[in-house]
C-alpha cells in the first residue's frame, strides 16, 4: 500500500476498499467460471462505494494498492479478507458509519458461504 | 327587430369545450393520423416529437395519483437527452416547421392537463371509481405517446432510407448523416420499448367494461428496476464522473446476466417460444453483458481519486441488487431453471428485464455524451499507459504533463484513451440495440395469466438504509 492516511484505523479502511473492489474485479474476471459470483462482487462493489463516502475527501481520494497474490483471490475470499481487515480496530476507531457497511460485508461473506 | 351588438372578440372567441375523455379521444385519432400518413415530413416530426412528449407528461403528473408516479421520468430523460443529440447536429432535423399534427396532439393533451390540474382539489383521495378513471386516463396516455412514437420511429426510418438513397455512402459526410440519423433512430426505439413495456407492465384489466381493474402489483423487481432508469439517468447527468459510470456499467453487466438466466429459465421451462434462442438470442444476450463488462473494465483501469458516487445512486443499487439476488440465487448458487420457474412469473419477469436493454441503451448514450464533451478525467499513470500503447503519434508536450504524472493526478484523457473508451461504449450501444431487437421477437407459449395479486410481493419495500434492503429468503415475484 502507498497510502498516508492519518491513522492506522483509516490505513485499514483503505485496505478494507482495496479488497472489495479487488473482489468487484474477481467477478468480472471468473465471470464465466463462477457466474454464480457476479451477484456478490457487483455487491462488493457498492459497499466499496459506500466505504469511500465515509472517508474524508483527502483520504477517501488517496491512491492504494494491494498484492497481486490478494488479488488473485476469490470474490469469497476477497469478501472474506476484508471483513477480517474490519476486526482489526475497535469499532470507534473507524469513520461514522462504519457499522453499517461492516454489516452490509457481513452479508456478502454470508452470501459466498459454500 | 333586430339588436345589433358590438363583436366582443374575448367574449365571442370559440372555447374548446372538450372534456378530458374527448381530448384524449381525439389525441389518440390524430395519432393514428400519424401512423397512416407516409408522406409526412419526417424533419417536422422528429422536431416535434419532445413537444408531445412533454406534453404527455405534463398530463401524466396531473392526473391524481396517491403517491407521485414516476414511471415516465425515464423516457422523459431519454427524451432530453435525444433533444440534445438532434439540436447539437444540425444535419437532421435542422431549423424548420414544426408537424402540424403532433401540435395539435401536444396541445389537447396541455389541455387535458390544465382542465384536471384546475378541477382537483388537492388533498382528497379518489373514490374507487376516481381511481378506476386515473387509471384509465394513465393507460390511454401512454397509448397515445407510444402511437407518436411510433410514428416518430418511422420518420427516423424513413430519414435513413432517404440517406441511403440518395446521398453518397462513400463521402464523410454521406457517413456522418447516416451514423446521426441510426442513432437518433435506436434512441427512439429505445423510447417506443420503454413505453410498450410499461403499458404491457401496467394494463388495468376490464378498464373498458365498468369492472374496477385488477391492477397488477408492481414486484419488488420491477420497483427497483424503475427507480433504477430514474437514478442512474438523474446521477449520470449531474455527475458524469468515471466512478458513475463504472458503478453503471457494474450494473447493467448485472441485470444483462439476469436476463440472459431468466431467459434459459423461461426457455426451459416453455413459457416463451424458443426457435430463437440459441440462434439468435441467447448470442446477442452473452454479447452485450460482454460488452458491458469490457466497458467496466475500460473504466477500471483508469478510475482516479475521484471513486464517489452519489449516495442516492449506490442506494438504488443496493436495492437493486437485492431484488436481483433474491430471484437469481438459492443460497450461495445459481438458482435452477426448475427453481425460478416455481418461483417467478417468468413471463413478467422477462418483460421487466427486456426493459433493462433500452435503460442501458439510454445511459451509453448519455455515458458518449460525457465522454465526448470532456467531462470525463482519468487517473495520470494508467492513462499514459494506455496512450502510449497506442500507435498514435506523442504530441510535442507528451501526452501527459509530468507533474499531473508524479502525482497520478486526475487528468482529460488522452486522445488514444478518449477514442478507446467511446470504441468500448459503441460496442454496447450496438450490442443493446442487437440485443433489444433479438429478445422483441420472444413470444410466450401460451396466453399469459398473471399470478393473483396477494402472491405477488407489493412494491413497499422502504430504501431507508442499505443494510434494511438486503436480500431476504422470500422470493420478490412470487408464483
Amino acid at each position: 500500500m502507498n497510502a498516508t492516511a492519518t491513522s492506522p484505523a483509516e490505513r485499514t479502511w483503505l485496505e478494507v476498499i482495496a479488497l472489495l473492489v479487488a473482489a468487484n474485479d474477481a467477478g468480472l474476471r471468473d465471470a464465466q467460471s463462477r457466474p454464480q459470483d457476479l451477484n456478490s462482487a457487483w455487491g462488493a462493489g457498492i459497499t466499496a462505494a459506500g466505504a469511500i463516502a465515509l472517508l474524508p475527501d483527502a483520504t477517501a481520494r488517496q491512491s492504494i494498492s494491494i498484492e497481486p497474490a490478494v488479488k488473485a483471490l476469490t470474490v469469497a475470499e476477497l469478501i472474506r479478507a476484508a471483513e477480517l481487515a474490519t476486526r482489526a480496530h475497535p469499532i470507534e476507531d473507524f469513520p461514522q458509519g462504519a457499522t453499517d457497511i461492516i454489516i452490509e460485508i457481513c452479508q456478502l461473506v454470508a452470501e459466498v458461504r459454500p | 327587430m333586430t339588436i345589433h351588438t358590438a363583436r366582443n372578440p374575448y367574449r365571442d372567441r370559440p372555447t374548446d369545450q372538450r372534456s378530458v375523455e374527448e381530448l384524449l379521444r381525439d389525441c389518440d385519432i390524430l395519432a393514428r393520423n400519424l401512423l397512416w400518413d407516409h408522406d409526412a415530413d419526417s424533419n417536422a416530426r422528429l422536431r416535434t416529437f419532445g413537444e408531445v412528449v412533454e406534453s404527455a407528461i405534463d398530463l401524466w403528473n396531473a392526473i391524481p395519483t396517491q403517491v407521485p408516479d414516476q414511471r415516465l421520468d425515464g423516457i422523459h430523460a431519454a427524451t432530453l437527452a435525444l433533444h440534445r443529440s438532434i439540436a447539437s447536429d444540425r444535419t437532421w432535423p435542422g431549423l424548420g416547421p414544426p408537424d402540424i399534427t403532433m401540435e395539435e396532439i401536444s396541445a389537447n393533451l396541455t389541455r387535458a392537463a390544465d382542465l384536471i390540474s384546475s378541477r382537483r382539489l388537492p388533498g382528497i383521495d379518489l373514490s374507487p371509481a376516481g381511481e378506476h378513471t386515473a387509471e384509465a386516463m394513465r393507460v390511454r396516455t401512454l397509448h397515445i405517446l407510444h402511437l407518436t412514437t411510433h410514428a416518430t420511429m418511422l420518420a427516423a426510418q424513413a430519414r435513413i432510407k432517404d440517406i441511403h438513397d440518395h446521398v453518397p455512402s462513400h463521402t464523410l459526410t454521406g457517413q456522418a448523416r447516416l451514423a446521426h440519423a441510426q442513432r437518433s433512430g435506436h434512441r427512439i426505439a429505445a423510447i417506443e420499448g420503454d413505453l410498450a413495456r410499461l403499458i404491457d407492465l401496467q394494463w388495468p384489466t376490464g378498464i373498458n367494461t365498468g369492472q374496477p381493474p385488477d391492477k397488477p402489483e408492481p414486484t419488488r423487481l420491477d420497483t427497483a428496476l424503475a427507480r433504477w432508469d430514474v437514478q442512474a439517468h438523474r446521477s449520470l447527468a449531474a455527475s458524469p464522473t468515471l466512478a458513475t459510470m463504472l458503478a453503471i456499467a457494474n450494473t447493467q453487466a448485472d441485470l444483462t446476466f439476469l436476463n440472459l438466466h431468466i431467459t434459459r429459465a423461461a426457455v426451459e421451462d416453455g413459457t416463451i417460444n424458443g426457435d430463437d434462442y440459441q440462434t439468435r438470442i441467447q448470442p446477442a444476450l452473452e454479447h452485450l453483458h460482454t460488452s458491458w463488462t469490457t466497458l467496466q473494465r475500460g473504466f477500471a483501469e483508469l478510475i482516479g481519486s475521484h471513486r464517489e458516487i452519489d449516495p442516492d445512486l449506490r442506494l438504488t443499487m443496493t436495492e437493486l441488487r437485492a431484488a436481483v439476488r433474491e430471484i437469481s440465487h438459492d443460497h450461495a448458487n445459481l438458482a435452477s431453471p426448475h427453481l425460478l420457474a416455481q418461483r417467478l412469473d417468468l413471463e413478467h419477469a422477462l418483460k421487466a428485464l427486456q426493459h433493462t436493454t433500452s435503460i442501458g441503451l439510454n445511459l451509453a448514450y448519455l455515458t458518449r455524451e460525457a465522454i465526448d464533451t470532456g467531462h470525463v478525467t482519468v487517473a495520470a499513470r494508467p492513462a499514459l499507459l494506455q496512450a502510449m500503447a497506442s500507435a498514435a503519434p506523442v504530441p510535442d508536450g507528451g501526452w501527459i504533463n509530468p507533474r499531473d504524472l508524479l502525482s497520478n493526478r486526475d487528468v482529460t484523457p488522452p486522445t488514444p484513451v478518449n477514442t478507446r473508451l467511446l470504441a468500448l461504449n459503441a460496442n454496447v450501444i450496438d450490442a443493446s440495440t442487437s440485443a433489444d431487437s433479438a429478445t422483441s421477437t420472444l413470444t410466450p407459449t401460451r396466453p399469459h395469466h398473471p399470478p393473483a395479486p396477494n402472491t405477488l410481493r407489493p412494491s413497499s419495500i422502504p430504501i431507508t438504509s442499505p443494510t434494511a434492503s438486503t436480500p431476504t429468503s422470500s422470493p420478490g415475484i412470487g408464483r
